[in-house]
């Protein structure tokens, strides 16, 4: 999925997730969501999609495998 | 001894352990300069006097009889109020949960007890852990004891503030984002944030689970050692927490006062982000911190990190789906009893698709290990500011919920979030004051695991530069 693609959701679109939610929104309240949701995608984007087998769990381990104690 | 509040934890501990101060006078000291700067400092939501002072008379009882003592024993304590104590009220800051009592207790508060500690009560924090301020509409804005005008940092904003005061010894806090790091650079004690799954998060307010750490607060290196000592830990309890020991973290700390005590440490500085738009009395600040590390032996290195601001975008990625997946039961039904701001950034998780979040949680190991390969293959330790400017007033950052606040609340966040995202540990270290009379500390970041190490420079640089400054109260 192309920056572009990933980063044209319309605030009348945001609107509807949202509401969908079944939260009480103000009119003041979909705009700053959505910019923050276009900071979120465009820094996936700069940050390169992981690839099928970059599991969470690889995280973790390497958390765990490095420094002292490890293994213990 | 004549002021007993000015002592160290250590000391405090020491001179309860060997009959010199009676617990039951340490906690009436803390009780009476509590009634006089609560009214001030706004640093306490609930003050538990008598369970103390019980508490205190039992530790005296057991020093007389002989009995073994933990290393906490008699010294006084508080925490965040989000750590569970069965049957007593726990607010996390909030409306929401004002009255809240849970039945059961926090591994890290059971600990505590175990060692001794006399929990003195609960402090303020921001409402729900969300916020880096010290604002709280509930139960009053937290103020800094160096100039109640200026904020503490939050969200631990009266751990931060109670210890500056010299109210209690220590205190717990959490960091998600900079929660313990910020209060204590901005009120000008010591903090850590340890590696993710370092401490037990059983019993204590939940707001990310894959970001929240629970750390500890206090006024020297040492006694945050030696209350990370205490309460670091494997828990069947909590399947999170990591099962390798934890070691004894005082250990060698009396060897940092050695002028070459950090030969062999290799410190770095990133070669970009967390300096970029640095104020430049906190460059001049940071500098000479390092001046002081290279002084006593380390060897400072440039080193390239990957790009941290970005990663800070994307950990809003993890942080606010996570909280809004809690909050969403309250966010459909009591809407109105969260503060404005707290609303407006968990209406942001709402809004991540679930594709997004898992994706930004799949980044992390990719992330972390290009650090571990890159940075941490060239340096032990990172040295970076905790904040990038002076410490703002309440007023510059009470922006409410408004389209200032993500760019305000960004801006104090940016040097301690990606070290949330990436589970590392972080020490905060207090290194001097700007023209504003408000403190700034060095952020020392490690390994996985090498709380150690931050403990060892981070105790260097305080046997060469001498005890922290009190604020003049």
């Amino acid at each position: 999925m192309s920056a572009k693609a990933r980063n044209d959701i319309s605030e009348a679109a945001m609107a509807a997730v949202l509401a969908a939610s079944g939260v009480a929104l103000n009119t003041d309240d979909v705009g700053p969501v959505a910019r923050s949701l276009a900071r979120i995608e465009r820094a996936a984007v700069l940050l390169g999609s992981p690839s099928f087998d970059d599991t969470n769990e690889r995280f973790y381990r390497l958390l765990e495998d490095d420094g002292p104690g490890a293994g213990a | 001894m004549s002021d007993l509040t000015a002592l160290t934890l250590r000391d405090a501990a020491a001179a309860i352990a060997q009959g010199r101060v009676r617990a039951e006078a340490l906690t009436e000291a803390c009780l009476d300069r509590i009634e006089r700067l609560q009214p001030k400092l706004n640093c306490f939501i609930r003050v538990t006097a008598e369970a103390a002072r019980e508490r205190a008379r039992a530790a005296d009882m057991a020093v007389k009889a002989g009995r073994a003592l933990g290393p906490l024993h008699g010294v006084t304590l508080a925490h965040k109020d989000m750590f569970y104590r069965a049957g007593e009220v726990c607010s996390c800051g909030s409306k929401i949960r004002a009255d809240f009592v849970p039945d059961h207790t926090a591994t890290v508060l059971t600990r505590l007890d175990a060692a001794g500690a006399v929990e003195l009560g609960r402090l303020n924090m921001a409402e729900f852990a969300m916020g880096p301020t010290g604002h709280n509409e509930h139960f009053g804005r937290c103020r800094n004891p160096w100039n109640p005008d200026y904020i503490t940092g939050g969200s631990s904003s009266g751990s931060g503030a109670a210890l500056a005061a010299g109210l209690v010894f220590g205190a717990l806090g959490s960091d998600t984002g900079g929660s313990v790091r910020l209060p204590a650079a901005a009120c000008g004690i010591v903090g850590i944030k340890p590696t993710l799954g370092r401490v037990s998060r059983y019993g204590a307010m939940p707001l990310s689970h894959s970001l929240d750490c629970i750390g500890v607060l206090a006024r020297s290196v040492g006694d945050c050692a030696r209350l990370l000592s205490v309460i670091a830990a494997g828990d069947p309890q909590d399947g999170a927490s990591s099962r390798r020991p934890a070691p004894d973290y005082e250990r060698g700390l009396d060897e940092a006062a050695n002028p070459g005590a950090l030969a062999g440490v290799t410190i770095g500085v990133p070669d970009r982000y967390y300096f970029d738009g640095i104020d430049p009395e906190v460059a001049e600040l940071i500098g000479a911190s390092r001046a002081v590390l290279e002084k006593r032996g380390a060897k400072i290195v440039d080193v390239p990190v990957g790009d941290h601001g970005t990663i800070n975008d994307l950990s809003n990625g993890v942080l606010w789906p996570e909280a809004a997946a809690l909050h969403l039961p309250w966010l459909r039904e009591r809407a109105q009893d969260y503060a404005k701001q707290s609303r407006a950034r968990l209406l942001v998780g709402l809004g991540v698709p679930a594709t997004l979040y898992n994706e930004a949680v799949r980044m992390r190991g990719n992330l972390l290990d290009e650090l571990l390969r890159g940075a941490f293959s060239r340096c032990d330790v990172l040295h970076v500011p905790v904040l990038k400017r002076p410490v703002p007033t309440a007023a510059e950052t009470d922006v409410g919920g408004g389209a200032a606040m993500q760019e305000v609340l960004g801006q104090i966040v940016a040097n301690t979030r990606p070290f949330n995202y990436l589970g590392l540990p972080g020490l905060s270290v207090p290194i001097g004051v700007t023209r504003n009379g408000l403190p700034q500390a060095m952020q020392l970041v490690g390994r996985p695991y090498r709380e150690d190490l931050l403990f060892r420079v981070g105790a260097a640089y305080e046997a060469a530069t001498g005890p922290a400054a009190r604020p003049p109260l």
